[in-house]
């Protein structure tokens, strides 16, 4: 009892601290003051460290890792996100700017998951193999490139509209050839990580199922995932790309992974979303 | 709850085996805690092995994989017609699904049948007006046809697959994976310079 209330008082000082950070990237972009970014960095750090703490503990009390419930997913999810924004931004000061878009977006997955139920439950035989990490880390890591890049690809649409030259935000905002070409590096890195879950999923699957694929709801929308992120990759050795088209393809890529992850394991009975009953 | 029944049935691919043990049990919330299957080769009654899900067992040439969501009980029953033939056949109950309607062989007769868990091995049939409670030997007579109830066993879901490529598959999982990171490696790294 008393480290499940632990465990919520982690988690909402992390909302609460994603929030702040959050408007503080906001007011950044708005007033550009140093002191504002400085100060939406440090609580995006803190914010992060009770996190980590809260996935930790929330790992303690269900007995195995963030894979299990909606809450112990999207929580997970959401640190993912945080972490390969920081992990991007943190020698480059000229992208700090984009927390105002990414870390909304993070805010919301953690929105979700804490508006989940919090009930814990077992891991069943058929998930007790070292393949459902591995399967599972990599997709969290797709989810994470996805999201990051849906909020660096916003920043094209944003620049170029009527918030964007009110609030001179070129000013603050990296060229966009180098957010564009950071934009490439993420889709490429999910492309990545993306194959090599559909694999270890692959692998597993024959060892549960005798079969390395099945045509499952979930499996086919991991391939359209992949199949758009290699076409993305592919689009840019052979054209021109404009902004406006980039943004728009990595934002077809979120709904492919949106149907993968969510849409189709909450309102459709699969292989997949049987097992996580 | 732990049930552990000996029951026998024969498959074939690549040779017959016999199930003889199934043990299921769950958590206090319902969800399955374990789910084990102990087979023995016909040709071999020393060779008893015990298998679960995501490990498959080598066998006949092949692999036989447990699937962990299909399990359950199953009632054997024989039908008994008028001309003295006999035909024999099976009902399947699972966890979520307690009661069937199945149609006696060569009829087109349909019986309700629901399986009460306990006392275990009691088979409720109704039809119509009709319902009977019955124990393994008891007979339900559908007009001149009678329904022997024969016994109650554990059925389990197993898929047999045999993957002679599987050295080619991983080689490729291995290539793909190299590729593309090799690939990304040397773009990066002339990007860089």
């Amino acid at each position: 009892m008393a480290s499940s209330l632990i465990l919520e008082l982690f988690l909402w000082l992390t909302v609460s601290l994603y929030c702040l950070a959050s408007i503080l990237y906001i007011f950044y972009a708005s007033f550009q003051k140093q002191t504002l970014l400085l100060a939406a960095r440090y609580l995006t750090v803190a914010g992060f460290l009770l996190h980590l703490v809260a996935v930790a503990l929330r790992w303690q009390y269900a007995g195995h890792g963030p894979y299990r419930t909606m809450h112990e997913i999207l929580v997970c999810d959401s640190a993912v996100i945080v972490i390969i924004f920081w992990a991007i931004t943190v020698r480059r000061d000229y992208l700090q700017v984009l927390g105002a878009l990414v870390m909304p977006l993070a805010l919301l997955l953690m929105g979700w998951g804490m508006l989940a139920s919090r009930e814990a439950m077992y891991i069943s035989p058929s998930l007790r193999t070292p393949w459902l990490i591995i399967h599972v880390t990599f997709a969290k890591l797709v989810l994470g490139c996805v999201i990051v890049v849906v909020g660096f690809s916003l920043s094209f649409l944003l620049r170029n509209n009527v918030i964007g030259r009110t609030l001179h935000l070129e000013k603050i905002m990296a060229p966009v050839s180098d957010v564009k070409h950071l934009c490439f590096q993420l889709i490429q890195a999910a492309f990545i990580f993306a194959t090599l879950m559909i694999i270890s999923g692959a692998i597993w699957a024959n060892d549960a199922w005798g079969r390395y694929w099945g045509w499952d709801m979930i499996e086919i929308w991991a391939l359209i995932t992949w199949a758009l992120l290699g076409f993305i990759l592919h689009l840019r050795l052979y054209t021109q790309i404009t902004e406006r088209t980039l943004t728009f393809l990595i934002l077809l890529a979120l709904v492919s992974t949106g149907m993968a992850y969510f849409l189709i394991p909450l309102t459709t009975e699969t292989i997949h979303s049987i097992y996580f009953k | 709850m732990d049930r552990r029944p000996a029951a026998r049935y024969a498959g074939v691919f690549g040779g017959i085996f016999f199930l003889d043990k199934v043990t299921v049990s769950f958590h206090e919330n319902g969800q399955l805690k374990e789910f084990l299957c102990t087979i023995t080769r016909y040709n071999d009654p020393n060779s008893s092995t015990t298998f679960s899900s995501n490990k498959p067992l080598d066998f006949g040439g092949g692999k036989l994989h447990l699937v962990s969501r299909m399990h359950g009980d199953a009632v054997r029953f024989q039908a008994v017609y008028p001309d003295g033939q006999i035909a024999q056949g099976n009902v399947i109950f699972s966890k979520d699904n307690d009661s069937q309607n199945f149609v006696v062989p060569r009829t087109a007769e349909r019986v309700w049948a629901r399986l009460i868990p306990e006392p275990a091995g009691v088979l409720e049939l109704s039809r119509g007006v009709m319902v009977r409670q019955l124990k393994p030997g008891d007979r339900f007579w559908i007009g001149d046809i009678q329904l022997v109830f024969l016994e109650q066993v554990p059925w389990v879901g197993m898929i047999i697959s045999r993957d002679p490529g599987r050295k080619y598959v991983y080689a490729g999982f291995i290539l793909i994976t190299l590729g593309l990171v090799t690939y990304y490696v040397l773009n990066w790294v002339q990007e860089k310079h």
